[in-house]
């Protein structure tokens, strides 16, 4: 019987998050007018979700999201239940990933990203709040796809989750 | 078979969990929508608790960003120290027809019997994260409830608004910028005073809405708060008109965005009175084509 993934590996897709959050929040430059930035957690979880679903808890992205939402100015819930859901969607198989090119991540990534947005922006119109203008999601969207491949980088090098099924185990297992 | 057992319910909890916390984030998602105070003080609570690390991050980051501003300010060096010397000759003289105004102001309303509203007291805040994002603009800073900070409490640069407080906690507070598509400000435009609304729209400029029929404003028009519904006090700068063409006049911010590092907000026990008192004195309409002479008016050259 082989053993789950380890309390250390289960930590290291919410230990990222939460450096995700704080990048995300850092006043490096004004943003008034400018470029509103990539969903950094919809990558990182996405990332465990397509090659190590099993040590990814759902409680662990309800608690990131929700965490950013609450220190972050707009909706509560909204993109909690966005990226739960669509996380959930994304998670790959074992058997599936071993033969998954990084090209079709990719582009699952980008599925995902419009679903995220898609799932706000309706849950938004359908109560009649201020939704964000098909602008600034589509460059929310093209920033997702765009940093992913550098989130995947992290994500190998210091955590070891790779792609590779023959490279079996994280750095914290 | 135990392991396929094992399998079965750990598969099986992990749904429950996961219909559990969808059902809980929908649930919080209706609260915020029907404006929770509870939730609203949690959220408070929960920037409290973050601040302490926000802020320790936001000095050495502030520090770097500002590097590469500062290695071009060093390039240009000479001609920035020669505006800055013309910048405080033109302001020297501004400042003393700004206390002979006030003093005669004073005089006049004491003539008329009318009691002088209270001088506004304003604490200085560090802006420790920028929790602006696709739904919103805001800022954090670092003062909250025990500094004497209320909701609704205005936050200005030294040259003008910025915006205004909307969740406060003991330690923190979140102030919502002029250029969020949810501010819409009050205000008075040009030397006529047209009553429009500031309606942000996550740009740089934000736009005049239904600004009162018949007033034209011209490009340079000074943009102050006119005090209407209590959403801002009265007499505050925020700006002057950028493009006076089309349905709605857009406006440049006095307030610099890009260097936005500290704010003044203003003390809760503080009552609602005339701007003007508060140090923010706007320049005469003369000034509106942004010339750089000295006023005519002024007895003499001021020196430095």
């Amino acid at each position: 019987m082989t053993a789950g993934p380890s309390f250390w590996a289960r930590m290291a897709p919410l230990l990222l998050a939460l450096l995700a959050i704080l990048a995300s929040l850092t006043p490096l430059a004004g943003r008034v007018g400018g470029f509103v930035g990539p969903n950094l957690l919809l990558a990182v979880f996405f990332l465990w979700a397509a090659r190590r679903e099993e040590a990814l808890w759902p409680g662990v992205v309800f608690i990131a999201v929700l965490l950013y939402e609450m220190l972050r100015a707009g909706p509560i819930g909204a993109e909690s239940l966005a990226m739960m859901a669509v996380i959930e969607a994304s998670r790959a198989h074992p058997e599936v990933r071993r033969f998954r090119p990084f090209w079709v991540e990719w582009l699952r990534l980008g599925v995902a990203a419009v679903a995220v947005e898609a799932i706000v922006w309706g849950l938004l119109t359908a109560t009649l709040a201020q939704a964000p203008g098909w602008i600034v999601s589509a460059e929310r969207i093209l920033a997702t796809i765009l940093v992913y491949p550098l989130v995947a980088a992290i994500g190998a090098r210091v955590f070891g989750v790779t792609g590779r099924q023959d490279q079996d185990g994280d750095a914290f297992a | 078979m135990d392991e396929i057992t094992g399998g079965i319910l750990g598969r099986t909890a992990s749904r429950i969990l996961f219909g559990g916390l969808f059902v809980f984030a929908f649930l919080l998602f209706v609260l915020w929508r029907t404006d929770n105070p509870r939730l609203q003080a949690v959220r408070a609570g929960v920037v409290d608790a973050a601040a302490p690390m926000l802020e320790a991050i936001a000095g050495p980051t502030s520090a770097v960003a500002g590097l590469g501003t500062d290695f071009r300010s060093f390039a240009d060096l000479q001609a920035e120290n020669q505006q800055l010397r013309q910048e405080v000759r033109r302001l020297a003289a501004w400042r003393d027809i700004a206390q002979r105004l006030e003093v005669e102001n004073a005089t006049l309303r004491a003539l008329n019997d009318m009691k002088l509203p209270p001088r506004r007291s304003f604490v200085t805040a560090e802006v420790i994260a920028d929790a602006g994002g696709p739904y919103a603009q805001s800022v954090i800073v670092n003062i909250g409830a025990s500094d004497g900070v209320a909701d609704g409490a205005p936050a200005l640069q030294e040259n003008g608004l910025v915006g205004r407080v909307v969740g406060v906690g003991a330690e923190s507070a979140r102030i919502l910028l002029l250029t969020d598509p949810t501010s819409a400000a009050p205000v008075h435009v040009g030397e006529g005073r047209a009553r429009a609304i500031l309606q942000g729209d996550n740009s740089e400029t934000p736009s005049l809405r239904f600004l009162t029929t018949g007033q034209a404003v011209r490009r340079g028009d000074p943009v102050i708060t006119s005090g209407d519904g209590g959403v801002y006090p009265p007499g505050i700068l925020i700006g002057r008109v950028l493009s006076a063409d089309g349905s709605a006049p857009t406006v440049r911010l006095e307030a610099d965005y890009r260097r936005l590092e500290f704010v003044k907000v203003q003390h809760s026990t503080d009552g609602v009175g005339d701007a003007l008192t508060s140090g923010l004195i706007l320049r005469p309409a003369s000034d509106a084509g942004l010339s750089d002479t000295a006023p005519a008016t002024l007895p003499d050259q001021p020196g430095n």
